[in-house]
């Protein structure tokens, strides 16, 4: 089991790293499409009757078809300042990740708006923790990249686990990393909802 | 070559009685090389004088200056002293560029030989796959030596030389400690990195492995490299420069070969026929005289085959004396459509593909619909799917009513372990159950579809079935029954409605993923047979018309029961 461990582990974390740059890069790029779309929508409410059924639309896109959808449609090299910048499953991956960001960011950003414009301070700063809580399904979700070929936690696990004949060593492999999520991401969930509670605390009178 | 001394007894007495105004002169030459007289030329050099006696006739027909009017491609190649031959740029030892731009390679080195005895100059044109056949039929090229199969479905679209020049056999490549060995060892995880547009694609789709396309070959070895795929497959000749590197070899092995592919030479189809004789008579006198072979040894490939060449047409039987080949000696075109049948609708679909390229303002390709085997990959793949969106929803009810009883015990062990169970669902990614119930269907039982479809119902349920169930419990505990009761099932689902229609309909768009465990749904196979196709547009827009068409189904259907049962239910309270 230790000896698994050792072998495994470094490529573990390398590939939960990759899984953390996928959500970041598709949460930023969810900010960038859709707090412009919060921002018009709040602005020019009219604007609500082309936005709300985009937002519908981006909600409802299985994001593991529009990963595929893109990764064959997208050109392989794509022109960046000058030089040809090589299109991989990875931009697939993040793309497909953020449309479902934008959807979320958009509502999300419009909604604490909304309480801003109340007055709502600790309302609008929960716009902070559902950043989070949307980065944490997107690491989660970016495991659909296996699919495509990128070395995320779950493609590094899983070629681990072809070079080991034996069944009791592959399930091993996978309740390590198993176990890895769940304290991982329960820890980041109770962290998050001391997060809110700190936030959403009224001021103690004195 | 051409001189006097590899003229045959038969061919110097027609030659006398074409001449008989010189016969004196002549009968002096003869008996100066009566030793030739006694014996039948050798196939090469009878092959040779075919190919000169087509060299000799073209030049007579050219006319300098006007290269335009000539009557075929060898006669405008003639005129313009240039033969403009098409080559791959990026083809270890077959055609590849050295660090100062130069061409080289067996391929180039043909090419050269070619130009040379034609007494023109060589003008390289780079090429590929996608454009060689088109680039002969514009006329851009006169010939083209680009690492090309030679197959009955192109035997139309070129002339092809005959005999070939070279043969090749898909080759699959993997890692050195793969246990991949066969056909038979290729499982539905597995992700095979393959030449777009390769005619064997659909071979590996055929066997529900997953498939990763890539336009040029450099970049299937980076995605072997970089471990993006199980495996590569490739024609054997591309890896010949890898295999005698120490470093790569130490990684990567070929863990078997496919399907044999004679590769050929082709001109073009309008004005190429006396050229392709010329080059098929060629052809045989270098594979008789063995420079084809010294060709291949000189740029280090695999000479097995040129080997047997020179062997069959050096000895007596396939040269005859006049220089033709017997056709016994020439490798057939492969068929690669011979188990490929069209439907029985194929003609509405051409019309359909006309209408919608007329649309479009450009070509359409359904050929998927086209062909029997892929059309019924594709039904297979639709009839996976709604078993699939089915299953999954029906799983996920039951786990979430699983969970929510477990939530609901007296013992305390249990709720302990729905909790459990309910934090691993809502913490692991949905992948990697689904790859840990694939592990443990793989170690349990014969991985098949229909295992691969339970797998996915389960995994799937499990992980959507994890949230709903906890929104059942919050729900049954929200409705506050008397002590010692539990509130009645269909009353909670009332309360919990919003949140199990959510995770019911994740459940719908989630589906699609099972394709990564191998499950042969509609995306699996359009993503798999699409591997061969170039144009992949419109079938990936039916794609995802098919699947928000899914979805939305699942909404519509999820609202019918809503209104009928759930609005009722509401009442029980």
């Amino acid at each position: 089991m230790i000896a698994l461990a050792q072998g495994f582990l470094p490529d573990m974390f390398a590939g939960f790293l990759v899984n953390i740059q996928v959500a970041a890069a598709a949460v930023l790029l969810g900010m960038l499409g859709g707090l412009p779309l919060a921002l018009l929508r709040w602005h020019a409410p009219r604007s609500s009757v082309l936005i709300r059924p985009l937002i519908r639309l981006m909600q409802a896109a299985p994001v593991y078809v529009i990963m595929f959808f893109l990764l064959n449609l997208l050109p392989s090299h794509v022109p960046w300042f000058g030089k040809r910048l090589l299109v991989t499953g990875m931009a697939a991956l993040i793309l497909s990740q953020a449309i479902n960001m934008i959807a979320y960011m958009a509502e999300n950003g419009y909604q604490a708006l909304e309480h801003l414009h109340r007055r709502e301070w600790a309302q609008t700063v929960l716009f902070l923790p559902n950043v989070m809580r949307g980065f944490i399904v997107v690491v989660m979700s970016s495991g659909l990249g296996a699919a495509v070929g990128v070395s995320e936690v779950v493609g590094v696990t899983l070629r681990h686990a072809q070079r080991h004949p034996d069944l009791g060593d592959r399930v091993a492999l996978f309740l390590m990393v198993m176990a890895f999520f769940v304290t991982v991401f329960s820890t980041a969930n109770a962290l998050l909802r001391v997060a809110v509670r700190r936030l959403t605390a009224r001021p103690r009178v004195k | 070559m051409n001189s006097w001394m590899s003229i045959s007894w038969r061919s110097a007495i027609a030659a006398l009685r074409r001449r008989r105004p010189r016969f004196g002169w002549l009968l002096v030459l003869l008996v100066l090389q009566a030793p030739g007289l006694a014996r039948a030329a050798l196939p090469a050099e009878a092959a040779q004088m075919r190919a000169d006696g087509i060299l000799a006739d073209a030049r007579t027909e050219t006319t300098p200056g006007n290269c335009s009017s000539a009557p075929d491609v060898l006669a405008q190649v003639l005129c313009r002293g240039v033969l403009r031959v098409g080559l791959r740029t990026e083809y270890p030892r077959f055609s590849e560029r050295d660090q100062d731009g130069n061409f080289e390679g067996f391929e180039v080195d043909l090419a050269r030989a070619i130009a040379q005895y034609l007494g023109v100059r060589l003008r390289i044109v780079p090429t590929d796959p996608r454009s060689r056949i088109p680039l002969l039929a514009a006329g851009t090229i006169d010939l083209t030596i680009a690492t090309m199969g030679h197959t009955a479905q192109r035997d139309p679209n070129a002339r092809f030389v005959r005999p070939h020049y070279y043969e090749s056999h898909t080759a699959v490549v993997g890692p050195r400690d793969s246990p991949v060995g066969g056909w038979a060892d290729l499982q539905a995880s597995h992700v095979a990195c393959l030449p777009l547009g390769a005619s064997f694609n659909i071979l590996f789709a055929q066997r529900h492995v997953r498939l990763l396309t890539f336009e040029t070959p450099i970049q299937l070895l980076d995605a072997l490299k970089f471990g993006q795929c199980a495996f590569v497959a490739h024609d054997d000749t591309f890896f010949a420069r890898l295999l005698t590197d120490a470093d790569w070899s130490r990684q990567f092995a070929i863990k078997f070969t496919f399907a044999p592919l004679p590769w050929g030479m082709a001109v073009a189809v309008d004005g190429g026929a006396r050229f392709q004789d010329l080059l098929s008579a060629l052809s045989a006198a270098w594979h008789a005289d063995g420079t084809f072979l010294a060709l291949a040894r000189k740029n280090h490939i695999d000479t097995e085959f040129l080997a047997n060449q020179k062997a069959l047409f050096a000895a007596p039987g396939c040269i005859g004396q006049d220089g033709t080949i017997a056709a016994r000696c020439l490798m057939p075109p492969v068929d690669t459509s011979s188990s490929d049948k069209p439907t029985s609708f194929a003609g509405a679909v051409a019309a359909v593909e006309g209408w919608l390229g007329s649309l479009a303002g450009g070509p359409v390709d359904l050929s998927l619909l086209k062909s029997q085997a892929t059309f019924d990959l594709l039904y297979e793949g639709v009839l996976y799917s709604f078993a699939l969106v089915i299953g999954s929803m029906l799983s996920t009810t039951a786990f979430a009513a699983g969970f929510n009883w477990l939530f609901a015990s007296a013992f305390l062990p249990l709720r302990l372990l729905a909790g459990a169970l309910t934090a691993v669902g809502q913490t692991t990614p949905m992948p990697l159950l689904l790859f840990f119930g694939y592990i443990v269907a793989g170690g349990l039982t014969y991985y098949s579809a229909p295992v691969a479809l339970v797998v996915a119902i389960v995994m799937l349920g499990f992980y959507n079935g994890s949230y709903a169930g906890h929104a059942l419990h919050d729900a049954a505990v929200s409705l506050h029954p008397p002590e010692g009761q539990k509130p009645l099932f269909r009353a909670t689902v009332a309360v919990a409605w919003t949140q199990m229609v959510a995770f019911l309909v994740n459940a719908t768009k989630g589906s699609p993923a099972a394709d990564m465990i191998g499950v042969p749904e509609f995306l699996n196979v359009v993503s798999d047979l699409t591997a061969h196709q170039r144009d992949r547009v419109v079938l990936y827009m039916v794609l995802l018309v098919f699947y928000s068409t899914l979805v939305l189904t699942a909404i519509w259907l999820l609202s019918v029961i809503e209104t009928r049962f759930v609005r009722r239910w509401r009442a029980l309270r």
